[in-house]
């Protein structure tokens, strides 16, 4: 927990000195209006204000405090992991090729071996996708490899 | 003829029942799916309406608004996931009904009290259009910047446990919200650059990341030998009593609602919020909110739906259109040859009431869909959760995509989803940076601007008596519970000794 607090102060406490010194760069105001650089320079000071009680909290907590993090974490970052390849194969392989080939693997990783649940949803949401999305709200999904199709 | 029989006369035909069936349907579809929205629905089926007469044209494009509003919210309580920003408050609640085997009871509160907001907007917007609209316009940066900092006292309601963290992470959320261009003087701030930047973050981005995709890798993380079998969830529909039980909660949510929406620019998203707290505050048992409380889910439905009505006072009374949905109504009106303003009233009553009753018949259509939809909604999410994680991660994209049609946008989805994940891990709520992104620019923008008008005085600026209750309201909200709490342990302390 104490190390959790810390770097979520840490990270505040850089988007204070982000904001601080960005507001610097940015023009002062004209007639009655503050300017562009008040509201953001405000924020800093708040961020830092914020960043600083919560790094005094992180201080006088006990150390000894037993973790209220589990083991499980490594099954989510493998969630994250499997989600960022996905978004990131989308451009490349367009959204109706790599979604059939992310849900079955999805599913699969995940424990599910029914080959109704695997193909079933696949196959159901691709269609399901391709009627809604593609076919009647016309969203101009990434055709990727499959752009040839037009 | 009677206005109001001339109007039921237009609206009880077939062809306008049929188009309100069609605009409740496509409007379920459009608030269900995150990244569409009423907006895009309405301008979607627009050059299709061209045809019909006016009463029956504008029934389909009302009708398909109203159900987009009830439509977010069944994705918000299924997979916690708000279909579009109004339907964020219904998370907190909904979901947490869903998580603990009771779907159908979250859906049938919801639709209800959509209903209910619905209709009861529709009231509002028959007895009180031009006074409402007249009042409405009045609302200045004064009043705007207002209600936003009143706004912001809603953090010590969704902060849960500790007040402290609900402030750390409102501050992330208001410092994020600066980036983009400046709203007076198109200055770039904090942007690198990078012209999708430029824009600053959008919220359903934030919003689908911080919520859908986060719960995602919570799901994942939670994942045990039970969940990979057909969860056993209850499609039980709210009973009578329980239906009869959320009517207070669902009017108070209304009346917000339709006040609210009748205020140009101010916005669904900030109307259910206030409603859902509002209700908080007024509960005998403050403590279930956010852990399934069924006026949770009324409250915040309820003002979702009613903004619809209230939206719809200063354009139809006016001429003003208050949301970009509305100011699309306004084209579609002056298409059909109808002309919006007060004495739309006198020339056209048929019409207007034509437009009242279509309303109402609206929310019926779409409690009668969401009654028999239910069943299958239920079904959906009795799914497996390793089947409906990749599904919800499919969707996730459509809806950040779709905002911009750029990959930007679902790297800020994804980007989101990994912060929320880590805050949520170590006990920190992420709804408050949400409610800072919204707020944030509203403040600014406002507070800027009168006190350019004002020329930098503010104590000129916050002179206005709107301002001035709202800031009062801000004050009571936000100290209040703390000057509670603190006479409270005096009382108790001085009990413990005696005294």
């Amino acid at each position: 927990m104490r190390l959790a607090e810390w770097i979520i102060a840490g990270l505040q406490g850089i988007l204070g000195v982000a904001l601080l010194i960005g507001s610097r760069t940015l023009s002062p105001g004209k007639g009655g209006d503050p300017g562009p650089w008040v509201w953001p320079a405000f924020l800093g000071i708040m961020c830092l204000a914020t960043a600083g009680a919560l790094a005094l909290h992180a201080v006088r907590l006990d150390p000894d405090q037993p973790s209220e993090v589990n083991g499980r974490w490594r099954l989510a970052l493998s969630g994250i992991v499997f989600a960022g390849v996905y978004l990131g194969s989308v451009p490349f392989l367009g959204y109706f090729l790599a979604t059939p080939l992310m849900i079955p693997s999805m599913v699969w990783y995940l424990g599910v071996r029914s080959p109704r649940w695997v193909i079933g949803s696949t196959a159901g949401f691709t269609l399901f996708a391709w009627l809604l999305f593609y076919y009647f709200f016309r969203v101009p999904l990434p055709a990727g490899l499959l752009g040839f199709l037009g | 003829m009677d206005p109001i029989l001339g109007g039921f006369a237009l609206v009880f035909r077939p062809d306008t029942i049929f188009a309100i069936t069609i605009g409740a349907l496509a409007g379920f579809l459009v608030g269900v799916l995150p990244g569409l929205n009423a907006s895009g629905g309405v301008a979607l089926l627009l050059p299709f309406t061209y045809g019909l007469s006016p009463v029956t044209g504008l029934a389909l494009l009302t009708a398909l608004y109203t159900s987009a509003e009830y439509g977010g919210s069944v994705t918000a309580i299924a997979v916690n996931m708000p279909g579009e920003p109004g339907a964020l408050a219904t998370t907190f609640d909904g979901y947490a009904l869903t998580k603990q085997g009771k779907p159908g009871k979250a859906l049938g509160v919801s639709m209800w009290s959509s209903m209910f907001g619905g209709v009861i907007s529709t009231i509002v917007l028959l007895a009180f259009s031009l006074p409402l609209a007249n009042i409405a316009l009045t609302f200045g940066p004064a009043e705007f910047f207002a209600l936003g900092i009143f706004g912001l006292t809603l953090i010590s309601s969704l902060a849960g446990k500790s007040l402290a963290k609900g402030f750390i992470v409102a501050a992330i959320g208001l410092g994020v919200n600066v980036v983009g261009l400046d709203v007076m003087t198109s200055e770039t701030r904090f942007t690198f650059g990078e012209p999708e930047l430029f824009e600053g973050f959008q919220l359903v981005p934030v919003l689908i990341g911080l919520f859908a995709l986060s719960e995602l890798f919570v799901m994942i993380e939670e994942l045990t030998a039970e969940k990979l079998a057909v969860a056993k969830i209850s499609s039980a529909l709210p009973t009578t009593k329980e239906v009869i039980s959320i009517i207070p909660a669902s009017i108070r949510g209304s009346l917000i609602g339709a006040g609210i929406g009748a205020i140009p620019g101010a916005g669904k998203a900030i109307a259910s919020l206030i409603a859902w707290n509002e209700e908080r505050r007024v509960s005998k048992h403050p403590e279930q909110f956010g852990s399934g409380s069924l006026a949770g889910v009324a409250a915040p439905e309820a003002a979702n739906n009613a903004v619809v009505g209230g939206a719809l006072i200063p354009t139809l009374a006016l001429g003003v259109p208050g949301t970009a949905t509305t100011a699309i109504l306004l084209g579609a009106m002056l298409i059909y040859g109808v002309a919006p303003g007060p004495k739309l009233f006198e020339r056209d009553p048929d019409i207007v009431y034509g437009i009242f009753i279509s309303l109402v018949v609206s929310n019926l259509v779409i409690l009668l869909i969401g009654l028999l939809g239910t069943r299958y909604w239920v079904k959906v999410i009795s799914m497996p959760a390793p089947v409906m994680i990749p599904i919800i991660l499919a969707i996730s994209f459509v809806g950040a995509y779709n905002i911009g049609n750029n990959m930007f946008n679902v790297w800020v989805m994804f980007g989101s989803g990994v912060v929320g994940y880590g805050l949520r891990r170590y006990g920190f709520p992420v709804a408050p940076i949400v409610l800072a992104l919204i707020l944030g620019g509203l403040i600014e923008t406002n507070l800027r601007r009168g006190l350019l008008i004002t020329d930098g005085d503010f104590v000129e600026f916050l002179s206005r008596p709107v301002a001035i209750l709202f800031l009062v309201l801000s004050a009571a909200a936000a100290f209040g519970p703390l000057t509670f709490r603190s006479l409270q342990r005096v009382r108790e302390s001085a009990a413990e000794k005696g005294l």
